[in-house]
């Protein structure tokens, strides 16, 4: 698996651990809780690859397809995309 | 009847060949001021609709700029009628304003905001606070001024439904209804006029201090519970009629109204522990 990183044209907001994300291409807004929402902060800080990824699933209880289903909902709303960026 | 009214930041342009109609809206939109300007930012009315069939079931349509937007309805709707054409006029035409579908009403000029899908209750809160001392800004469009977290009231008639029409006939034995309308898509419906000084306040903006989803709903009497910011911000941004048209900047308003606000959902079957909730919340 490539590197992921976060789209560029994001609006972020946070409270409490939650993320609201404005993503301005789509036009779209999203929700991110839970893991997604630990995914979305550590993408923040720069890309991550797939044992990142699956090291953070470990640490959060979160079994490997769940993990995946989360990355791969977050590739769908291009909030998340593949590249060192 | 007058062809022009004053409704908080609009003024109204109104033509209309319907008799019952005319007597309706004189009586509800009585204390509204006329008209301080020649331009009026919408020119709207229900007019009777031609055909054979107007001597059969008569129909009216509601205009607006000289357009039909929708089918024709019943002619003993068009109270309702022109009230839902207005509110799909400004929805779909005000974008000066970030629009979300919610009740506010205001005490001290500090608004509560009460977001909500058609049967969340959002009206009937709204007319039962407005006669427990709130300001009536909306029953039923938010309009907040972009970039901030001011809201201008419009401050038309409430509009209720089936069972909240006696709820609040017997809270405000004094408020000023409209002729019941049967057999709307809505069910019963009334119209009522705000409270006099909602009405004499209606240029006077308020802003963003609470938030609070209502749902009613069969199960506890009144449940008040915090909602995040976080998920207040979303399900806004879901209730927004024009939110896609403000773009990133409507997400920044929504973002900072939230940021300001202290957020909640509200779940009640009994009115009275509703306001009593709402009470606790804006001590």
């Amino acid at each position: 698996m490539d590197a992921l990183r976060l789209h560029p044209g994001l609006l972020r907001r946070e409270w409490e651990g939650e993320f609201v994300i404005f993503h301005t291409l789509t036009g779209e807004t999203h929700l991110f809780s839970g893991f997604a929402a630990r995914v979305f902060e550590a993408l923040e800080r720069g890309p991550l690859g797939a044992a990142d990824l699956g090291a953070m699933a470990l640490k959060a209880g979160v079994s490997d397809d769940d993990a995946a289903t989360t990355i791969e909902h977050l590739r769908d709303l291009r909030v998340v995309v593949a590249g060192r960026g | 009847m007058r062809s022009g009214i004053r409704t908080g930041p609009f003024v109204l342009r109104v033509a209309s060949d319907i008799g019952h109609f005319a007597a309706e809206f004189e009586r509800l939109y009585e204390p509204y001021p006329d008209p301080d300007a020649e331009f009026a930012d919408f020119h709207v009315g229900v007019v009777h609709v031609g055909g054979a069939r107007r001597w059969l079931r008569p129909q009216i349509a509601f205009v607006h700029e000289g357009m039909r937007p929708f089918h024709p309805f019943p002619a003993d709707q068009a109270a309702a009628v022109f009230e839902w054409g207005l509110n799909w006029t400004i929805a779909s035409t005000a974008h000066q304003f970030l629009m979300i579908h919610a009740a506010v009403v205001a005490r001290d000029d500090a608004a509560l905001i009460l977001p909500g899908t058609p049967g969340a209750g959002k009206s009937t809160l709204a007319a039962a606070l407005a006669w427990r001392g709130w300001r009536l800004l909306s029953d039923e469009i938010a309009l907040v001024v972009p970039g901030t977290a001011t809201i201008h009231p419009l401050a038309r008639p409430i509009s209720l439904k089936n069972e909240s029409i006696e709820i609040i006939r017997r809270r405000a034995p004094d408020a000023l209804f409209g002729s019941a309308i049967e057999h709307t898509h809505k069910g019963r419906l009334a119209l009522l006029r705000p409270p006099a000084e909602s009405v004499a306040s209606m240029l006077r903006p308020a802003t963003a201090r609470w938030l609070v989803f209502p749902r009613f709903s069969r199960g506890a009497p009144a449940e008040l519970r915090r909602k995040s910011r976080a998920a207040a911000l979303y399900s806004l941004a879901q209730n927004a009629f024009n939110y896609e048209i403000h773009g990133a900047g409507g997400f920044e308003t929504l973002a900072d109204l939230v940021s300001r606000t202290s957020c909640h959902e509200l779940e009640f079957r009994d009115l009275d522990g509703a306001l009593a909730a709402i009470d606790e919340i804006a001590r």
